[in-house]
C-alpha cells in the first residue's frame, strides 16, 4: 500500500510538519544547555540539587509502591469474582481520577489544618485537639497514592479480564491452590501491566506542581518554577529541566528492563476467557472493608469537604467571573482537543498506510510528549518561543506588533498543551487504526475511492469510538491541567484550575472549591461517559 | 483480458524479489487458479494487478490498456479479500452501493441485481455482523462486482468457511462468475478447486511460475 502514497505525499508533509513542531522547542532546550552556566546555578549545585533529588525519588518510591500494591489488589479482585454490582464498584475505583492530587492536597489540608474540620468536630465533641501535619512528604504520598491509583487500575484490569481460562485451570491440575495460582503465574505473568500502570502514576507524580508547591515540598518541577521566576535564572532552570529528563528517561529504560524478555502473548480470540467466580467471605470481607475505605477517602470525603466549602462561599462573596473563566476554560479545552485529534489522525494515518522506519519514528515522537513532566515543556517551549519572537523582530516591527508577539499570547498556551497532550489523543487513535487495519482502506480504493474519500466514507465512521474517547480523555486533561497554564498562560487569563490554585495560594479555600467542585464534576461526568463508549466499543 | 510482461516485484525490507518475471496472459471470461504453496507470492501477484503495489519492472495489461501506473481506485478491479472486508458501520445496500459512481442512476436496481444474483434478496438493511459466514462471502462478491469490474480476484475464496459450507459455497460463487463471465484471477491452495472451476492454472513458488497445468 505505501506505493500507493508517492515520496512527498500532503499526508507525508504534514505529519512531518507536525513531528517538526513538537521537537523543535526539545532541539532548542539542549541547544541552551551549551549556553553559559547561570549565575545561580553553582549554589543550587551546591546546596539545593541533593535536597531536590531526594524528595523527587522518595515521592515516586513512595507513590509507586503503594498504588501498584494497592491497584493490583483491586483491580484483580474485581476482575476474578463476581461481585453484584461489579461495573460499579469499578467506576467508583475510577472516578478519583477526576479529582486532580492538587485539589485533593488543598481539601485534606483543610481538613487537618489549624481551625481545620476536624479540630472543629473535635471541639464540638468537648475533646482536645490533635493535630497531624499534613502538609509534608507523608501527607503527599497519601494524595498522590489515593488519587492517581486508578491508573494502575485501568492497566492492570484490562489485562486480567483478558487472561485466558487455560492460565488458570492448567495450573488448579498440576496440583496448585487459588493463592499458589495467584503468586506463582498470574502476578508474575502481569508484571509488565503493572509496571506500566505504576509508570504512569510515576509520571503524574514528577509532573505535578500545584501539590507540591502547596505542601512546601522542594522537588523538580518547583525548583524549575523558583529558578525561572523568582531568580529570573533561564541557564540553571534550563539544567534543572535536563536532569529532570534524565530521571524521566532512567524510569522509562528500567520499565523496559523490568518487563524483561517474557513476553504474554496476546489472548486469541478462539481462546476462553476467565471466568468470575463467586467470592469466598474472606475475600469478600477483605475487598469490602479496604473498597468502602477508599471510597471515603477518595471520594466521599473530598466531595462532601469541597460542597460544604462551596456552600459557605456561595451565601458569603459573589464569585466574580466565574462564568467567564467556565467559558475560558471550555474554549481551551475544545481548540486542544480538536488539534490534538487532528494531529493524532495525520500522524496515525501516516504510520498506518506507511509502514517504515520514519512513520514508526514519528509515532514515537508523539507519545514521548506525555512522559515529559509539564515543568519541562514549559521551559522548552517558552526558550523556542522567545528565540523565534527574536528571529521575527524585525517583521513585527514592520507589521507594528510588540515585540513579545508570541511570548505573552494564548498561542503559547494552546502549542505547549496540544504538545502535552498529543500522545493521549494519539493512543486512542493508533488503537482505533490499529484494529482497523488497512483491509477496509484497500476494499474502497478498489472500489473506485481516493485517499480523501476513503477517510470521509469509511475511516471516520469506523474510527468514531476511538476519537469520540481520545477527545474525552483529552478534554478532561486540559480541563484539570495546572504547572503548564500557570507558567504559560497570558496575563489575566484564568482557567478553573489556575482559580483553584490562586484562590487555594491566597488562604481562599471556599472560594477555591466552588471552582474545584466544577473541574470536578465536568471531568466526572466525561470519564462515566467515556466508559460507556468503551463498553459500546467492546460490542 | 489481462497480460503480465516480466512483472517484478520486491516488499521493501525483503532481500530478494517476491515475484520474478512473471509472463502469464489470460482470455476474456476465462478463469485462472493461482496454486502454490504458502509465502511463495500468490497473494502479491493478485495485489500487483490490482495496483495495490507496483511492480518495479514489467507491464501490465488489462483489456489491451496499459495499467502498470495506474492508481488501483481507477483500475476497475473487482477484488474478493480473504476476509471480505466488508465495511461493518454500513449496511449490505450500502456496502454494495459503495463503489457505485456518484451519478449511477439506477443504483436501487443495481443494488437489488446484484442481490439477486448473489441470492441474498432481502438481506438490504442488514449488517456485516448479523449475517454467516457464507452470507458475508455472497455481499462481498456483490459489492466486488456491482460496479462492473473487468477483472475479479479471488484471494484465497474458500480459507475461511467451515468444511459443511465450503462445497455448496464454492458451487455458488462460480455459478455466479460463469453467468456473469467475467475474467477471475483465483488464489488458492487447494488444487481441487484448480482443477473443477479454472480453465487455466499456474504454480508460483519462490516468486517464481514454475508451471502451467
Amino acid at each position: 500500500m505505501k506505493k500507493i502514497i508517492k515520496g512527498f505525499s500532503p499526508l507525508f508533509i504534514t505529519s512531518s510538519l507536525i513531528i517538526l513542531m513538537i521537537l523543535l522547542p526539545t532541539t532548542t532546550l539542549i541547544k541552551e544547555l551549551f549556553a553559559e552556566k547561570g549565575i545561580h546555578w553553582d549554589h543550587i549545585q551546591n546546596f539545593l540539587l541533593t535536597d531536590y533529588i531526594t524528595n523527587t525519588l522518595i515521592l515516586v518510591v513512595g507513590v509507586g509502591v503503594i498504588t501498584s500494591i494497592i491497584g493490583t489488589f483491586f483491580s484483580f479482585v474485581l476482575s476474578h469474582y463476581e461481585f453484584k454490582y461489579n461495573t460499579w464498584l469499578f467506576i467508583l475505583l475510577f472516578l478519583p481520577l477526576a479529582i486532580p492530587p492538587y485539589i485533593a492536597g488543598y481539601v485534606y489540608g483543610g481538613i487537618f489544618g489549624y481551625g481545620g474540620t476536624i479540630e472543629k468536630i473535635m471541639r464540638s465533641l468537648d475533646l482536645t485537639p490533635f493535630h497531624i501535619d499534613f502538609l509534608s512528604m507523608g501527607g503527599a504520598i497519601f494524595i498522590f497514592s489515593v488519587f492517581l491509583m486508578p491508573y494502575v487500575v485501568l492497566v492492570t484490569r484490562s489485562f486480567f479480564t483478558k487472561l485466558p481460562a487455560s492460565y488458570f485451570e492448567s495450573s488448579r491440575l498440576l496440583g496448585k491452590t487459588s493463592l499458589q495460582t495467584i503468586t506463582k503465574v498470574i502476578l508474575p505473568l502481569s508484571r509488565g501491566a503493572i509496571i506500566g500502570g505504576t509508570v504512569l502514576v510515576v509520571l503524574e507524580v514528577l509532573n505535578d506542581y500545584g501539590l507540591v508547591k502547596y505542601f512546601g515540598i522542594q522537588t523538580f518541577s518547583t525548583a524549575i518554577y523558583t529558578t525561572w521566576f523568582g531568580l529570573g535564572d533561564i541557564s540553571s532552570a534550563i539544567r534543572l529541566a535536563m536532569i529532570l529528563m534524565v530521571i524521566v528517561v532512567v524510569i522509562l529504560t528500567s520499565e523496559h528492563l523490568l518487563r524483561g524478555r517474557k513476553r504474554v502473548s496476546q489472548a486469541r480470540a478462539t481462546s476462553k476467557v476467565n471466568e468470575k467466580k463467586k467470592p469466598s467471605a474472606l475475600i469478600k470481607g477483605l475487598f469490602f472493608s479496604t473498597f468502602s475505605i477508599y471510597v471515603t477517602v477518595s471520594l466521599i470525603i473530598p466531595i462532601a469537604q469541597l460542597s460544604v466549602w462551596s456552600k459557605m462561599a456561595l451565601d458569603r462573596v459573589v464569585l466574580r467571573g466565574l462564568t467567564e473563566t467556565i467559558v475560558e476554560t471550555v474554549l481551551l479545552a475544545s481548540v486542544v482537543t480538536v488539534l490534538v485529534i487532528v494531529c493524532g489522525i495525520v500522524i496515525g494515518n501516516f504510520n498506518r498506510l506507511i509502514r517504515t522506519k520514519l512513520s514508526k519514528f514519528y509515532s514515537r515522537v508523539v507519545i514521548i510528549g506525555y512522559s515529559i513532566p509539564a515543568s519541562i515543556i514549559a521551559v522548552a517551549v517558552m526558550t523556542f518561543f522567545i528565540n523565534t519572537d527574536r528571529t521575527f523582530r524585525p517583521i513585527y516591527q514592520v507589521l507594528g506588533l510588540k515585540n513579545t508577539f508570541l511570548m505573552g499570547s494564548i498561542a503559547m498556551l494552546i502549542f505547549a498543551l496540544t504538545l502535552r497532550f498529543m500522545a493521549i489523543g494519539f493512543n486512542s487513535i493508533e488503537s482505533g487504526y490499529n484494529k482497523m487495519g488497512i483491509k477496509y482502506f484497500e476494499a474502497s480504493t478498489l472500489l473506485g475511492k481516493n485517499s480523501l474519500q476513503t477517510f470521509i466514507k469509511v475511516d471516520l465512521p469506523m474510527l468514531k469510538p476511538a476519537l469520540v474517547s481520545a477527545c474525552i480523555l483529552t478534554f478532561v486533561d486540559v480541563l484539570k491541567e495546572l504547572p503548564l497554564t500557570l507558567i504559560l498562560r497570558p496575563f489575566n487569563f484564568d482557567t478553573l484550575s489556575t482559580k483553584v490554585f490562586t484562590y487555594a495560594g491566597d488562604e481562599m479555600i471556599h472560594e477555591a472549591s466552588v471552582y474545584a467542585l466544577i473541574i470536578i464534576l465536568i471531568s466526572a461526568v466525561a470519564l462515566v461517559a467515556l466508559q460507556s463508549v468503551l463498553k459500546e466499543k467492546k460490542k | 483480458m489481462i497480460q503480465l510482461k516480466d512483472i517484478s516485484f520486491k516488499y521493501k525490507q525483503a532481500k530478494e524479489d517476491t515475484l520474478k518475471k512473471i509472463d502469464l496472459s489470460l482470455d476474456e471470461g476465462k478463469v485462472l487458479a493461482v496454486i502454490g504453496p504458502s509465502g511463495g507470492g500468490k497473494s502479491t501477484l493478485l495485489r500487483v494487478i490490482s495496483g495495490l503495489e507496483k511492480p518495479h519492472s514489467g507491464q501490465i495489461h488489462i483489456n489491451n490498456t496499459h495499467m502498470t501506473h495506474t492508481r488501483p481506485e481507477k483500475r476497475t478491479v473487482g477484488m474478493l479479500f480473504q476476509d471480505y472486508a466488508l465495511f461493518p458501520h454500513m449496511t449490505v445496500a450500502k456496502n454494495i452501493a459503495y463503489g457505485l459512481e456518484k451519478g449511477f442512476k439506477h443504483k436501487k436496481e443495481r443494488i437489488k441485481e446484484m442481490l439477486e444474483l448473489v441470492d441474498m434478496a432481502g438481506y438490504e438493511k442488514r449488517y456485516p455482523h448479523e449475517l454467516s459466514g457464507g452470507q458475508q462471502q455472497r455481499i462481498a462478491l456483490a459489492r466486488a462486482l456491482a460496479p462492473s469490474p473487468n477483472i475479479l480476484l479471488l484471494d484465497e475464496p474458500f480459507s475461511n468457511l467451515d468444511t459443511e459450507l465450503l462445497a455448496s459455497i464454492r458451487e455458488e460463487l462460480f455459478k455466479v462468475i460463469n453467468s456473469l463471465g467475467i475474467t477471475t484471477i483465483m488464489v488458492t491452495h487447494n488444487i481441487k478447486d484448480a482443477e473443477l472451476f479454472a480453465d487455466q492454472t499456474i504454480r508460483i513458488e519462490n516468486g517464481k511460475m514454475k508451471a502451467i497445468v
